[in-house]
């Protein structure tokens, strides 16, 4: 192995304060991210499962429910609806604002980025560092309100006025949690953008980069242009909800009086979100298209199928994503001329991510598979984002809209995307880079136990929602009993919850087997899955800086069994006559 | 082949002579164009689809409105100039040309708080007294204007401790990536505030 060597030293002593918590490690900084969004994780999750027990046992007081304030249950600990709105409200803004999106943007990019480019760091650590305290900081304001009088928001994570622009506290601090939260996005995608542009090792082609690194980048540049959009929504719902504006808010009646708003237009606000919106479900799900990917890879023991074609998609997917927003607002009043536009754009958005899937096939096919905890969770992201894809037509055309428009059937389609998608991804990238994070191997067999739970009971909750969505259930109501046509779904509800309870559970086990194997795990070697790319060629853990060596790049990342080669693989920094 | 000789992708080509924190700014431009982007089609949206629209001219001090964007745009080309000269090594043609900047850019400012105060009492007389939320023309107009002048501000504060720096001598015609990239931000503060002037005063 031949490497430059460089003559300037950037490892320097640190403090307590500087190594664990003021960090301008991306390594550290991707931990912290990891650790605070596993939190967040953890409490949407129980958010939840307060929410199904409210749906599955209306006639049970939810456990330890005498505990909580009044405001949130009544006497006999049985949950108050405006709770329950809080509850899903919350549930949804937790998961995709501070867990989904940080864990795969956060934690996979700046743990994995400069690795995998052979960068000793971001480009710029202090704007990295910032970024992280932003997210925590965000997170605070928005959980802070739980704690004021009202409660905290209850508009949906998407928090549509009238609704969002009239309510409470709460809902303004859910406003200015999210705009900050925006410019902690802003930050990490400038960094991981210029990171790309400048700081790859020697013979780190674009041509030679992981499919991490290039899903990363192309979500950088999802975040970077839509979440200003965003930001300016938040700007005008925080004006129409605390300073009497009307950017939102046409003339209304509200508990019998006259609102002194006019000439707002609640469809503007729509419109702005969902252009944020639609383009953030792939910033939700693109890093972890790059992770599966690259787990595919190395446990097929294959190069990558169509690997120019993989990056094309996902370029494609992100270009597409901005002119697709409207389906979201088929139901609203939009132009039928609009509306067929814009489910021909989604139908044709689908086509990249096709491709995508027939090329993580195409490379399962014929490959020496080794069935280890990162595959199985890839694996089930293949299978279960297929599921919710496919139940993504059915409410891409704007005649089967009407009918699953705001049903379960969407709840169902959402969760097999980002639960199914997403965070099977978040699970197989998070087993496949334990080893180098924290320099232990994860317990296999508790990953093995947690892995077919979640899948099992993943499915039992979730595919049963699509038949509470044939039933024409709305989402989003406390007490579907008090609809006659809805009785009959009781028993379904039911089900669901004792699925979800479990699901539920099961996740405790993957929560033990992670705080266990930092501290108890076997020892890791530097390349524990015989990997090529450059982030299993240093030494673990990731703490500090590098050494004085940066790599250089002989080949692509994807050289598995290749037949000039001994070994079945072949580290990108390697040199090997022939291979290009 | 010699090993060594490998050259950094990202020093190399296009990219060789763009420093990465000239380029994060640029990244961050393209991301603020955005949100003004946003901001703009939004007005737009709210004022075409409005059925009491008040006619712009009428209400707003389009001259002095008009004099004010001269201003700033000239700030501009006074930005460009203190670059210019600290290439030439010119140390004090820099500092004058870069405090001419920050005098043309406050004076914008005041001229503007000068203009909402006047257009605060236009307002409350013709939207029954509450002069920023009494119509939708007047919370996009402060909105778009006011978000607009919230970065003037930002570029004001940010050349204040450039010209500071440059004061006690940090640049020279080697050195002087700090105040290009300063600028790059002050020229996109002036001319995107083209942008907003037409879509809310001329069009």
């Amino acid at each position: 192995m031949t490497t430059v060597t460089l003559d300037t030293v950037q490892s320097h002593k640190e403090s307590f304060l500087t190594t664990y918590v003021f960090s301008m490690d991306h390594k550290m900084i991707g931990k912290q991210f990891l650790i605070a969004s596993f939190l967040m994780l953890f409490l949407g999750g129980c958010l939840a499962m307060a929410v199904r027990w409210q749906l599955g046992f209306p006639d049970t007081p939810l456990p330890g429910g005498t505990l909580l304030p009044e405001t949130m249950v009544d006497e006999d600990g049985f949950m108050l609806p405006e709770f329950y709105n809080v509850l899903f409200s919350m549930h949804a803004s937790i998961m995709i604002f501070f867990a989904v999106i940080p864990l795969l943007n956060g934690w996979f990019a700046n743990f994995v980025l400069p690795l995998q480019i052979g960068a000793r760091d971001m480009a710029s650590p202090l704007l990295n560092m910032i970024s992280f305290w932003l997210y925590v900081l965000a997170g605070i304001i928005v959980l802070s309100g739980f704690f004021v009088e009202g409660g905290a928001a209850a508009a949906g994570w998407t928090s549509y006025p009238p609704l969002s622009a009239l309510a409470g506290m709460g809902q303004t601090l859910w406003i200015i949690g999210v705009m900050v939260l925006g410019f902690s996005s802003i930050m990490g995608s400038i960094n991981y953008i210029t990171t790309v542009f400048k700081l790859r090792a020697p013979g780190m082609a674009f041509g030679r980069m992981p499919l991490p690194v290039w899903a990363i980048f192309i979500t950088a540049f999802m975040t970077l242009l839509a979440t200003p959009v965003l930001t300016t929504a938040m700007i005008m719902l925080l004006l129409d909800n605390a300073f009497g504006t009307s950017f939102f808010l046409p003339e209304l009646i509200v508990s019998g009086e006259l609102t002194e708003t006019s000439g707002g237009k609640p469809l503007l606000y729509q419109h702005i979100f969902w252009f944020y919106s639609h383009p953030a479900v792939y910033i939700m799900i693109m890093p972890a298209f790059g992770v599966v990917s690259e787990v595919i890879s190395v446990f097929s023991r294959k190069p990558i199928f169509g690997y120019k074609m993989m990056v094309g998609s996902l370029i494609s997917i992100a270009g597409m994503s901005f002119i697709v927003w409207a389906h979201h607002m088929y139901q609203s009043g939009l132009n039928a001329t609009a509306a067929k536009f814009f489910m021909f754009t989604t139908i044709l958005i689908t086509i990249p991510p096709t491709i995508l899937i027939f090329n993580w096939l195409a490379t399962l096919l014929g490959g020496n598979i080794r069935l280890r905890v990162p595959m199985l969770h890839a694996l089930a992201f293949l299978s279960m984002f297929m599921i919710g894809g496919l139940s993504g037509l059915f409410l891409a055309s704007t005649y089967g809209d009407i009918f699953f428009h705001d049903t379960y059937f969407v709840v169902a389609h959402i969760h097999y995307v980002l639960f199914g998608g997403s965070l099977f991804g978040i699970f197989a990238g998070t087993t496949y880079w334990f080893p180098k994070a924290f320099g232990r191997m994860m317990n296999q067999r508790l990953g093995q136990i947690h892995f077919w739970l979640t899948l099992i009971f993943f499915n039992l909750t979730f595919f049963t929602m699509h038949f509470l969505g044939f039933a024409g259930h709305m989402q989003r109501i406390a007490e579907p009993m008090n609809y006659p046509f809805l009785e009959s779904t009781q028993g379904l509800h039911t089900f669901i919850t004792i699925s979800a309870l479990i699901l539920g559970a099961s996740q405790l086990i993957f929560a033990f087997n992670f705080i266990r194997s930092i501290f108890r795990g076997k020892e890791a070697p530097a390349n524990p899955w015989d990997a090529n790319t450059l982030e299993w060629s240093v030494k673990n853990p990731g703490h500090g800086n590098w050494g004085l060596s940066v790599p250089i790049v002989y080949h692509g990342p994807y050289e598995y069994s290749h037949p000039e080669v001994l070994e079945d693989f072949l580290p990108q920094n390697r040199h090997q006559s022939g291979i290009i | 082949m010699n090993e060594t000789t490998i050259p950094f992708p990202g020093e190399e080509g296009r990219l060789a002579k763009l420093s990465s924190a000239k380029l994060m700014m640029w990244v961050f431009l393209a991301s603020d164009v955005m949100g003004f982007a946003s901001l703009i089609a939004g007005y737009f949206y709210l004022r075409i689809l409005s059925v009491d629209w008040p006619d712009s001219g009428e209400l707003l001090n389009v001259t002095l409105t008009s004099i004010n964007t001269v201003f700033l745009l000239s700030s501009s080309f006074t930005m460009g100039s203190a670059v210019a000269a600290i290439k030439r090594n010119d140390q004090k043609g820099m500092l004058r040309q870069l405090w001419l900047t920050i005098s043309l850019g406050s004076l914008f400012l005041m001229l503007q708080g000068y203009e909402y105060f006047e257009l605060s009492l236009v307002f409350s007389e013709v939207f029954d007294e509450r002069p920023f939320s009494g119509h939708v023309f007047a919370s996009t107009f402060f909105l778009l204007t006011g978000f607009h002048a919230a970065h003037v501000l930002a570029g004001l504060i940010y050349l204040g401790c450039i010209a500071v720096a440059a004061g006690r001598g940090r640049y020279s015609s080697e050195n002087y990536l700090a105040l290009d990239i300063a600028g790059l931000f002050w020229h996109f503060v002036d001319w995107i505030w083209v942008a907003v002037f037409l879509s809310l005063y001329i069009i």
